[in-house]
């Protein structure tokens, strides 16, 4: 299981605690030990299968006979087991929905059994600043349910790390939380006020754990009531903090502390064709938006995405909003950005490539560029400017040349490693799929071309032929592609 | 971000230990006079590209000079960059003299310094310039004793090849010699020479793990004092190319090349260049420059260097105005063109590759400060500005011949000054400027001119992303600079280009 460095994982068995309280009974008949057999795939070799490793984390019984854990225990498993206090037998578990973007899991057993006895917790609020909550899991190297009392010290936005590019609640709390909590309960008057999911290596912060409140939890039910996770939603501009008096004062605004500047609306996304770049965001869904970018809640003062956090998608947003100083109102449905895969670490998801004449070909993701260590300049900006440049709208795939397999028909091609095509004779390349389709070796030769090269890569389709067997029998490739369509959400 | 001194540490002695190795005997005991050697000091003091109002401390850099009749002294470029005073000191009596810099050259390291004093030099002998060194030569590197005692240390001539020079797209010859060399104070650069004495190359770098030093070569050091002899000095020309292999053959039989290994393809042709002018098109194939044939590298052999990069031939076989005629096959017929080569200077680099003596212009409005982009402001990030610096800056800095139009540079508000008038503006840095009161900014000059016509009592700078629109209120511009000044010590608020 490809995690990164501070998930928390369970690694030990449930056994109970003679000296819980009885409100703990009903905890420990509500929690789960989950195994799972994972594959981690290998970007290097996209054709192989990927190493397999095994992982143990935490769930819990929710209402519905559903399990409740995070994403990261289960991405990319092939096998699920789930096991119950006090019952020898091991069940076998299937994802319902994953969310990798709230690091959120539900699954569901199909043998009834199981539930037989069980539990299921109810779930409660957010809880209070200094107020204690209880972390239930099997921190390492221990076998017994470990209970650890926590004091709530934060609640704020969060980058949560399985996906590494999403921002949610989350809520701090100053016990340790180490891996063995993943995906337990953290429970106060006997109800979960959240999800434990992430701490810090020991380097970083001691003793401080954080955990998925329910406002996040909530949102994912309410995604997935509909049979499907549709993801996050966001409005997808960018903004600036209107603090400045002249640059009010030039925008005809009055000192009264509120609006934000529009400064980017990205294409196929929510706002595109809805809200201009100058447009002064004024309220959300009748909420003032404060020059700083915060709008008031129950009495709190919050971000104003976190008005769209608790959107699904097709939920619409209402925004009042100065254009060119006259007042106006828009409203329209709200969907993700699918651009930001890019970024994001990707889970249960084939691995994408093309292999022409030993030339290997993938699209550009976080992966790709760690596995193939690319530094080249073009390359790194296209990955890090992907979204903001917005190049996903010429570019929906960046397809690069990740790797020469080294065979007499290319041995003088080093120089085009890590080039990112652009055409293939002379038909623009915007996804693997196009290039799929345009090299179809049906001319004598096909001609490569990559961005701000003037070099074409020639490649004569007999000798590219003559190479092929080779090719797959020295480097053992059990498959020459796999091509799928970019995901758009 | 943090400054990185990186071209002012003699790169000879990095980090080497002082430790007590056996002195070399100098086979003559000839003194530093008769040799044709003195000291040469220079003060520098680099120019902050973060705050360019601020000249940093001052440095001394210690080297040995070459005398060159007439009454001139050879010396690295490198340590005279920046300079704020240059002395000349002879070893023997350690009588000294200020010095003027007559001719510089930062690409090939090289620098021609006139004696302030009429005949200073005379007890000094000249030196001649030494034919090309084969391999297995041996070469006397020379340094001084604190008495002013000479000590020539010998080193073996492994190879030539075309290899980066001290500020980047600098790509010269060079000779490589191998020696054993003990630190000594003021070896910032030295000088080498031959068995007969003759000037055989000053020292570039000196790298003490694997005991090398690369040499600027005479050559190079020729080409060099020929410009310089006639009349204002021009510099290295350039073709303006790049090229790739044709190895492949694959793209041998596409270009309609012959088979074999002659021949590179030309793969782009620099705007502005001396190739574009010529008539070469990407696409050709280069089969030949001058009298030398190119393989399919981009590699020829020379009578006295064996095989060496064409970069060779583009830079050091010609003087700046001279043809060079190419031969190229297109459409499978073979043609020769002359092309006029000629020098790039730093400044007429989008974004200059090095600057040095000309104080960084800048210009500060409303506590925001603005600059123009050059590599010396990717160097604040450090050695590893290709991986810390802001990718933007890097992409524009390494693709600004496809990405900028000619004649334009790169305005960036680098940072912000805090005052009260700056609020909600504290972060915005390192962003390009666009446009200022409705006018496209192509360098510094033109933001002050923009700033002389605030539209509807603000000025308004548009910036490439987030925020965009950066506004300040023209009627607090004056009484903002006073605060600027106050409390962050500038003392003018400009120094335009």
């Amino acid at each position: 299981m490809r995690l990164p460095g501070f998930l928390l994982l369970v690694s030990a068995a449930l056994i109970g605690v003679g000296s819980a309280a009885p409100a703990q009974n009903a905890i420990e008949r509500a929690m789960v030990r989950i195994a799972t057999v994972s594959y981690e795939p290998d970007y290097r070799n996209p054709w192989s299968a990927g190493s397999t490793t095994s992982g143990v984390g935490a769930g819990f019984v929710i209402a519905g006979n559903r399990i409740m854990t995070n994403a990261h225990v289960v991405s990319n498993a092939g096998l699920i087991t789930v096991e119950r206090e006090g019952d020898p037998r091991r069940y076998v578990a299937t994802p319902l929905f994953t969310a990798h973007d709230c690091d959120l899991a539900l699954l569901s057993v199909e043998d009834e059994r199981f539930f037989e006895g069980m539990t299921a917790l109810e779930f409660g609020g957010l809880p209070a600043l200094e107020s204690t909550v209880l972390a239930f899991g099997y921190p390492v190297g221990g076998q017994r349910l470990s209970v650890t009392r926590g004091v709530v010290s934060r609640i704020d936005f969060q980058t949560y790390s399985h996906s590494g590019v999403d921002s949610h609640l989350a809520v701090q709390i100053d016990a340790a939380i180490n891996p063995g909590n993943s995906g337990g309960p953290v429970i106060q008057d006997g109800k979960v006020v959240g999800v434990a999911f992430q701490g810090y290596s020991g380097d970083v912060a001691q003793n401080v754990g954080y955990m998925i409140p329910v406002p996040v939890v909530e949102r994912f039910l309410r995604d997935i009531s509909d049979g499907q996770y549709d993801r996050y939603v966001d409005l997808a501009i960018g903004y600036f903090r209107l603090l400045n008096p002249a640059q009010r004062k030039s925008l005809g605004l009055e000192d009264d502390g509120l609006g934000i500047l529009v400064t980017d609306v990205f294409a196929e996304a929510s706002a595109d064709g809805q809200l201009k770049i100058g447009d002064v965001l004024m309220a959300i869904d009748g909420y003032p938006i404060t020059a700083a970018g915060f709008v008031e809640i129950d009495g709190d003062l919050v971000e104003m995405p976190e008005i769209v956090e608790r959107k699904v998608k097709g939920e619409t947003i209402a925004l009042s909003l100065l254009r060119n100083g006259k007042p106006m109102a828009v409203s329209f449905p709200l969907k993700g950005i699918w651009p930001m895969s890019m970024n994001a670490n990707i889970y249960g998801r084939e691995l994408s490539f093309l292999v022409y004449g030993g030339l290997v070909f993938q699209p550009l993701s976080k992966a790709v560029m760690a596995a193939h260590e690319i530094k080249d300049i073009r390359v790194r900006y296209f990955f890090e400017k992907f979204i903001e440049r917005q190049l996903y709208s010429k570019f929906p795939e960046v397809i690069v040349l990740t790797q020469i397999l080294p065979d007499p028909v290319n041995t003088d091609l080093q120089g085009l490693l890590h080039g990112i095509v652009e055409s293939v004779d002379g038909q623009p390349v915007t996804t693997l799929a196009s290039m799929a389709a345009l090299l179809d070796g049906k001319r004598e030769s096909h001609i490569i071309r990559f961005l701000g090269s003037g070099r074409p890569l020639v490649l004569e389709t007999a000798a590219v032929k003559e190479a092929k067997d080779r090719i797959r029998d020295n480097y053992g490739l059990t498959l020459e592609e796999r091509v799928l369509p970019p995901e758009k959400f | 971000m943090r400054f990185a001194h990186t071209f002012l540490i003699p790169a000879a002695f990095i980090a080497q230990s002082i430790a007590a190795t056996q002195l070399y005997a100098a086979p003559k005991s000839k003194s530093a006079g008769e040799a044709g050697v003195l000291r040469v000091n220079a003060t520098v003091q680099e120019f902050s590209s973060l705050k360019p109002w601020i000249k940093r401390a001052p440095v001394t850099l210690r080297g040995i000079g070459a005398v060159l009749s007439p009454n001139r002294v050879l010396i690295s470029a490198m340590q005279v960059a920046n300079r704020t005073y240059v002395e000349l000191e002879r070893a023997e009596d350690g009588a000294k003299c200020s010095a003027t810099v007559e001719v510089i050259d930062y690409f090939a390291n090289l620098a021609l310094l006139r004696p302030d004093k009429e005949g200073f030099l005379a007890p000094i002998q000249p030196v001649r310039l030494a034919e090309p060194a084969k391999i297995d030569d041996l070469l006397d590197v020379i340094q001084l004793e604190p008495g002013g005692t000479l000590v020539s240390s010998p080193g073996r001539v492994t190879g030539y090849e075309v290899g980066s020079y001290r500020v980047p797209t600098s790509a010269f010859l060079l000779c490589r010699i191998t020696l054993p060399l003990q630190y000594r104070e003021g070896s910032f650069s030295l000088p080498v020479f031959d068995e007969k004495g003759a000037l055989a190359g000053l020292s570039l770098r000196y790298d003490n793990r694997s005991q090398t030093m690369d040499l600027i070569p005479p050559a190079i050091i020729a080409h060099f004092l020929k410009d310089a002899e006639e009349g204002a000095y021009e510099g290295f020309p350039r073709v303006g190319l790049s090229f790739d292999s044709l190895r492949d053959p694959m793209l041998r039989r596409h270009t309609g090349a012959p088979s074999g290994d002659r021949g590179v393809f030309v793969s782009s042709v620099l705007p502005r260049s001396p190739a574009l002018e010529a008539g070469i098109k990407p696409g050709d194939v280069l089969l030949k420059a001058g009298a030398f044939e190119i393989d399919a590298d981009g590699n020829f052999n020379h009578p006295n260097y064996g095989e060496l990069a064409i970069a060779h031939i583009f830079s050091t076989e010609h003087q700046s105005g001279e043809k060079l005629p190419i031969t190229l096959l297109r459409d499978g017929k073979e043609l020769v063109l002359d092309v006029r080569v000629l020098p790039r200077q730093a400044e007429d680099w989008a974004i200059p590759p090095f600057r040095f003596d000309n104080p960084p212009p800048y210009l500060i409005v409303g506590g925001l400060v603005f600059v123009e982009l050059g590599r010396f402001y990717l160097n604040e990030w450090g050695s590893a500005s290709e991986r810390e610096a802001p990718i933007d800056l890097l992409y524009l800095d390494r693709f600004q011949d496809d990405l900028i139009p000619a004649g334009q540079r790169i305005v960036l508000l680098s940072h912000v000054l805090p005052t009260p008038d700056t609020v909600g503006y504290e972060g915005l840095q390192q962003l390009r400027l666009l446009r200022c009161n409705g006018m496209d900014i192509g360098n510094l000059s033109d933001l002050a001119s923009a700033l002389d016509k605030p539209v509807d009592g603000f000025h308004r700078f548009e910036t490439d992303g987030d925020p965009r629109s950066v506004v300040l209120d023209a009627s607090r511009i004056e009484a903002i600079a006073t605060e600027v000044a106050r409390r962050y010590r500038i003392p003018e608020m400009r120094r335009l280009p």
